[in-house]
C-alpha cells in the first residue's frame, strides 16, 4: 500500500516547525513512562529474587508504605524528585542520561497505521520449537475439499444438475 | 463460507436428492478475519503501530472509531492534547513495555491498572486504562488471540458513572456489538491466565 502523501510523524519535529500538540504531549508521556518503566522494573527484579520490598523502600526513604505502592504504580504523579529518590533506595543507583536522535527513526514511521505486505499478524510459529499448537498458536486452517468415500454415490457438480422444466 | 452441493440419484426411476458430503469448506480463521478488515479496500480494523516505527511486538488493531483517537480529527486542542498522551498508552502495548493487568478484580484493581477485564468476566470486554492526565479515557475491546487485542470503542471515564454502572453495561455491549459485525462466528479469546492473554512483559494486579 503506498502511503507516501502521508506526512511523515516527526516531519514538524525535525524540519523545525511548530510542534502540533498532540505530538508534545505524545513526547512528554514517553519520557515519563520510560523513567516510570526504569525504576519499576529494577523494584520488579529485586522483589522477584526476595532482596527488596515496598517496606524497605518505604523505611529507607522515611515514607509512607501506601506512597511507594502509588508512586510504583503510576507515574502520573512523579517528580524529577521522585524519580531521584526511588533509584537512590531501590538500586543504589543514578540513570545514565544519553540522547537518541529522533532522525534515527525517519523512513519507519510513515506507514504507522496500515497493514503492509512486511506486516506479519499472523504468529509466525514454524522458528520457535518450544512454542506447543495450541488454539493461540495454530496457524489459520486451508481451504480444503471433503470428498464422500461411499462408492455407490456418484459426485454430481452444480452445474451437471438437472435444470427443472 | 460452507458451500454444500445437492446430490442427485436415480434408482428404480425414483429420482432421489439430498444434500451431499462433498462441498467444499472454507474455513477462514480469525488472522484472516483481521487481515480482510485492516484491507486498505475495506480499512474497518487499523493496525497500530509503534509510534516511532518499527514492527509491533504485541498486536493491537482499532476500529474507525479508535482510528479517529490516533490520526484525528479532534474535537479540539484539548482532544488533540489528550490523545497525544493516549499514543504513549498504546505504545506501551505495541511495544511489549511492562503493564500491569487484572483478570478477575474488577471491582477491586489497583488504580493504575493498565488492563483490566470487566465483569462478568466471560463476555471477554477488556478495557485499556488511560488514566492520566485528566479526563481519563477507557478504550473497550476484546482479545481475538493472546497478544492479540481489538479495540472497538471508547469513553471519557467521568461519564461512565461507578463499577458496573448502567454507561458501562452500554460500552461492553456497543463493544461485543462491534466484535460481532466483524467477526460474527468467532468468540473472543478466553484465557486462563494473565500471560495467556498477555505473554510477555505483564504482571497479574
Amino acid at each position: 500500500m503506498s502511503t507516501s502523501a502521508k506526512p511523515h510523524f516527526l516531519s514538524e519535529i525535525l524540519e523545525g516547525k511548530p510542534i502540533p500538540k498532540g505530538k508534545l504531549a505524545f513526547f512528554q508521556e514517553r519520557f515519563r513512562d520510560h523513567l516510570y518503566e526504569l525504576v519499576v522494573s529494577e523494584f520488579l527484579k529485586r522483589e522477584q529474587a526476595g532482596v527488596l520490598t515496598k517496606a524497605a523502600v518505604a523505611h529507607r526513604l522515611g515514607k509512607d508504605p501506601s506512597q511507594i505502592t502509588r508512586w510504583l504504580g503510576a507515574p502520573g504523579n512523579w517528580e524529577l524528585d521522585t524519580v531521584s529518590d526511588l533509584l537512590l533506595a531501590i538500586a543504589q543507583a543514578e540513570p545514565a542520561i544519553s540522547l537518541t536522535p529522533l532522525t534515527a527513526q525517519v523512513g519507519s514511521v510513515v506507514t504507522r497505521h496500515t497493514v503492509d505486505a512486511d506486516t506479519k499478524i499472523i504468529p509466525d510459529i514454524s522458528k520457535d520449537p518450544k512454542v506447543l499448537l495450541t488454539r493461540s498458536t495454530l496457524p489459520p486452517a486451508p481451504t480444503f475439499t471433503v470428498k464422500s468415500t461411499n462408492p455407490d454415490i456418484k459426485e454430481v457438480r452444480p452445474e451437471e444438475l438437472p435444470v427443472a422444466a | 463460507m460452507l458451500r454444500i452441493y445437492l446430490r442427485l440419484r436415480i434408482s428404480q426411476n425414483i429420482a432421489h436428492y439430498d444434500i451431499a458430503p462433498i462441498g467444499e469448506l472454507t474455513y477462514m480463521s480469525i488472522y484472516q478475519g483481521i487481515a480482510y478488515w485492516c484491507d486498505p479496500s475495506h480499512q474497518e480494523l487499523f493496525l497500530i503501530k509503534p509510534t516511532l516505527g518499527g514492527e509491533p511486538l504485541r498486536f493491537l488493531y482499532g476500529t474507525r472509531e479508535i482510528n479517529r483517537l490516533i490520526e484525528g480529527p479532534w474535537a479540539d486542542e484539548a482532544e488533540e492534547i489528550r490523545c497525544g498522551k493516549l499514543w504513549e498508552d498504546f505504545d506501551r502495548f505495541v511495544e511489549e513495555r511492562l503493564i500491569g493487568v487484572s483478570l478477575d478484580s474488577p471491582y477491586k484493581k489497583p488504580k493504575d491498572t493498565y488492563l483490566a477485564r470487566l465483569d462478568p468476566g466471560r463476555d471477554e470486554v477488556w478495557e485499556i486504562r488511560s488514566r492520566a492526565p485528566k479526563p481519563g479515557i477507557r478504550v473497550f475491546g476484546r482479545f481475538a488471540d493472546t497478544d492479540h487485542l481489538i479495540l472497538t470503542n471508547w469513553e471519557y471515564r467521568d461519564p461512565l458513572g461507578g463499577p458496573g454502572s448502567k454507561e458501562f453495561e452500554i460500552e461492553m455491549r456497543k463493544c461485543k456489538a462491534e466484535w460481532r459485525k466483524r467477526f460474527p462466528t468467532y468468540d473472543p479469546y478466553t484465557g486462563g491466565s494473565v500471560h495467556e492473554y498477555v505473554s510477555k512483559a505483564a504482571f497479574p494486579v
